[in-house]
């Protein structure tokens, strides 16, 4: 399938997909005009990947500020890997963010809040 | 009711089965309404299963609007927690930068654009009472080039904490521009103004500053004062205040004029 180079912007962020590895990397902020289709490529990206192969899919995420119209397609991304999960996936999301800067823990929280898969929130020096 | 009917089904359809009776003239007559009845029935079991598939078409449909419903509720209670946080930092980094905007970055003191709105809010309340006192330090040039730019803004640190001392209630000081401080005063009584403007010259000019490098520094102020007149406005009394300013130091410094 083919993978996603998408660079980032000062208003969206990077976003590389590698379905060899089965991962997702994204990193940046993610204020987009219009974030529903910024993100269509990503969403069925994830869609493909699931419905193709059984494999594990890692999200390896540096995300820092979201509007919300990006917290509303993260949410509809998180919720397609909790299904998968559900269904015997393994997922694990990695989210990586600078200690200084807690706001950003506290939205990956409020994403884990509805996930059982493994979501690990790392604060890096 | 349901057991007489099955019952009764039997006794029509052996009836209608029995030889003897197949001449009989009523005979026909109950065939054909037998299986009228058959029809009948058939038609009203359909009308049951359609009727049955729609009410578990509109059960499932009910379940999924209701899941979907669910959803949304979550993630848009979600969003709005999200985006309350993001507006609460917003907030407080806007009133941060705006408390920065007001202050000088060296001294620590109100700056120019926090005196000009105080200026403005004097002006609008009682600008009759009002007194400007343009503070320069005499020859500062001179430590700036003897002792270099970090004693420099020390004395000038020094300096601001002792005027903001000395002035205490009676009026608010800012940082104008380099080394120059304005200091406005409300008060109706200008002899304490001066009192304590002659004070500040004379608690300058005995201070001895002392330096990160050991040395020792004196050094004195000069002050231009302006009082409220009839047609003044902030910008006037700045002008006179700063006129009054040049006219201490060509009269040989470390003193106060009043305009």
């Amino acid at each position: 399938m083919n993978d996603l180079k998408i660079v980032s912007t000062q208003s969206t962020p990077l976003i590389e997909t590698d379905s060899s590895r089965g991962v997702i990397y994204m990193e940046g902020d993610s204020y987009p005009e219009n974030s529903f289709e910024f993100y269509t490529d990503l969403v069925n990206w994830v869609s493909a990947y699931l419905n193709d192969s059984q494999r594990p899919l890692v999200l390896e995420l540096a995300l820092l500020y979201l509007n919300t119209s990006s917290i509303k397609v993260m949410m509809d991304i998180f919720d397609e890997l909790e299904e998968a999960h559900q269904g015997g996936r393994d997922i694990t999301v990695n989210w990586r963010y600078d200690v200084d800067n807690e706001r950003v823990a506290e939205l990956a929280e409020e994403f884990k809040e509805d996930c059982s898969f493994a979501f690990n929130i790392i604060g890096q020096e | 009711m349901r057991k007489d009917i099955k019952a009764l089904e039997q006794q029509v359809e052996q009836a209608l089965a029995t030889p003897e009776y197949q001449d009989h003239p009523l005979h026909q007559v109950l065939a054909q309404l037998w299986e009228y009845n058959q029809d009948h029935w058939s038609r009203v079991e359909q009308l049951i299963r359609v009727s049955d598939s729609y009410q578990d078409m509109i059960l499932q449909r009910e379940k999924t609007l209701g899941e979907r419903f669910d959803k949304h509720l979550r993630q848009l209670e979600k969003i709005t927690r999200i985006s309350d946080r993001y507006q609460t930092s917003l907030r407080e980094a806007n009133l941060e930068l705006e408390q920065a905007s007001y202050v000088d970055a060296l001294t620590g003191l109100p700056n120019r654009r926090k005196m000009l709105r105080r200026l403005k809010m004097e002006f609008d309340t009682r600008p009759e009472i009002i007194s400007l006192a343009m503070i320069d330090v005499d020859f500062f040039k001179r430590i700036n080039d003897e002792h270099g730019h970090l004693v420099g803004d020390e004395v000038l640190i020094a300096i601001g904490q002792l005027i903001d001392r000395q002035v205490g209630e009676m009026g608010h000081i800012a940082r104008w521009g380099g080394e120059e401080f304005l200091v406005v005063f409300a008060q109706e009584d200008t002899s304490q103004v001066s009192k304590c403007l002659q004070q500040l010259i004379d608690a300058i000019a005995q201070e001895t500053f002392e330096g990160y490098d050991g040395r020792s520094v004196k050094t004195s102020i000069s002050i231009g004062l302006s009082r409220f007149k009839s047609g003044d406005t902030i910008d006037t009394l700045i002008t006179r205040a700063d006129d009054a300013l040049y006219r201490a130091k060509h009269a040989g410094r470390n003193q106060v004029i009043a305009i």
